[in-house]
């Protein structure tokens, strides 16, 4: 029953609607043609409310075969629709030939013990997809080199691991400290970059430059702080 | 009231038009049109509130704001080349107006192309 009154509600709207458009039409020769619109227009008003009373999907959605009011497609639309879409395309490569880069650099760097690169940072052109700068990080706490690692070696006090015939394994013994007054001391020695550090960083970049072969100047480096 | 207002400039641009019409008939045509153009920017205005309540209605009726859309442009291209036919009459150039009616009954059709699409569509797809 509420099925029916709603059908019939909508038709009785779509009759109003019909009388309103019909007193706006003009006189003239043209009265007819706009009242052959209209007439299309009430008949899928109505199959669509049937439609719907139905619960029946032979109504579709506008057809895709839509004309704009010079009768040819709206090319200006079309055109800058496209350019969104390759300059969308293009930004996503840059960033994906960037990311790609980074990983490169990183592992390049990384086969140098002396420091340890946390991130690289490569600056690509976007039109000429040329590298303009790359930005290495490195940790100033690495640990192989001067056993400065958050994971803290025994240094100078601890004492190799030997075998059972006093043979040397070359193995550091490692404390794991979890004493917070231990790590704040740490944070003391993470800050500070020895200069041996920032010739191995300063030789890394060269490499990096040299390998990409780009300008000195457009590889840089800095130590995490 | 505007209805006063409209009036009093019809009747003016009326009896103006005759006289400029025996001296000087560009200008009386030049006249028509510039009275007609006034007029219709009077009431443009209210045509705001016209289509909000088709709007309404056609929202309640469930139908595409497309189609609505569809369905004013078409009545706004009958509107202009009727005005515009008009005014070619008036300057005894009947030829001009049935062309531009010609060009705004094709609009029409061409507009109505998706619409007609749509009906067809779904009267084939009631067929079993």
């Amino acid at each position: 029953m509420d099925v029916l009154r709603e059908l019939i509600q909508t038709i009785i709207v779509i009759v109003v609607l019909a009388v309103l458009v019909e007193m706006l039409l003009p006189g003239g020769d043209m009265r007819r043609y706009v009242k052959m619109v209209i007439g299309l227009l009430i008949i899928m008003a109505v199959l669509q409310a049937a439609a719907g009373v139905l619960n029946s999907r032979f109504m579709q959605d506008v057809p895709a075969v839509t004309v704009s009011d010079t009768g040819t497609m709206p090319l200006e639309d079309i055109i800058a629709a496209g350019q969104e879409l390759a300059d969308k395309d293009r930004e996503k490569a840059a960033q994906q030939f960037s990311e790609g880069l980074s990983g490169q650099v990183l592992a390049l760097v990384g086969m140098n013990s002396d420091v340890q690169a946390v991130d690289a940072r490569v600056s690509v052109d976007r039109e000429s997809s040329d590298i303009r700068e790359i930005t290495i990080v490195f940790n100033a706490a690495n640990g192989t080199g001067d056993g400065r690692s958050s994971v803290q070696s025994a240094g100078s006090g601890g004492h190799q691991a030997v075998n059972s015939t006093n043979e040397d394994l070359g193995v550091q013994p490692v404390v794991v400290d979890l004493d917070g007054k231990s790590i704040a001391d740490e944070s003391n020695l993470v800050k500070a970059v020895t200069p041996e550090q920032k010739k191995a960083a300063a030789e890394l970049t060269a490499v990096v430059a040299q390998f990409y072969n780009l300008k000195p100047d457009q590889v840089k480096y800095e130590f995490l702080e | 009231m505007d209805i006063l207002q409209i009036s009093g400039i019809a009747l003016t641009g009326a009896v103006l038009a005759v006289v400029l019409k025996q001296k000087s008939p560009p200008m009386a045509v030049l006249l028509s049109i510039t009275v007609g153009v006034v007029i219709f920017l009077m009431v443009l205005g209210k045509i705001g509130a016209i289509v909000d309540v088709l709007r309404q209605l056609s929202e309640r009726a469930d139908i595409s704001s497309i189609y609505l859309g569809t369905l004013l442009k078409i009545i706004g291209i009958a509107y202009i080349a009727d005005f515009i036919a008009q005014i070619c009459r008036d300057a005894d150039q009947g030829a001009f107006a049935t062309k531009v009616e010609l060009a705004a009954k094709i609009m029409v059709l061409v507009l109505a192309v998706p619409i007609v699409v749509a009906v067809l569509q779904a009267l084939l797809r009631l067929v079993p």
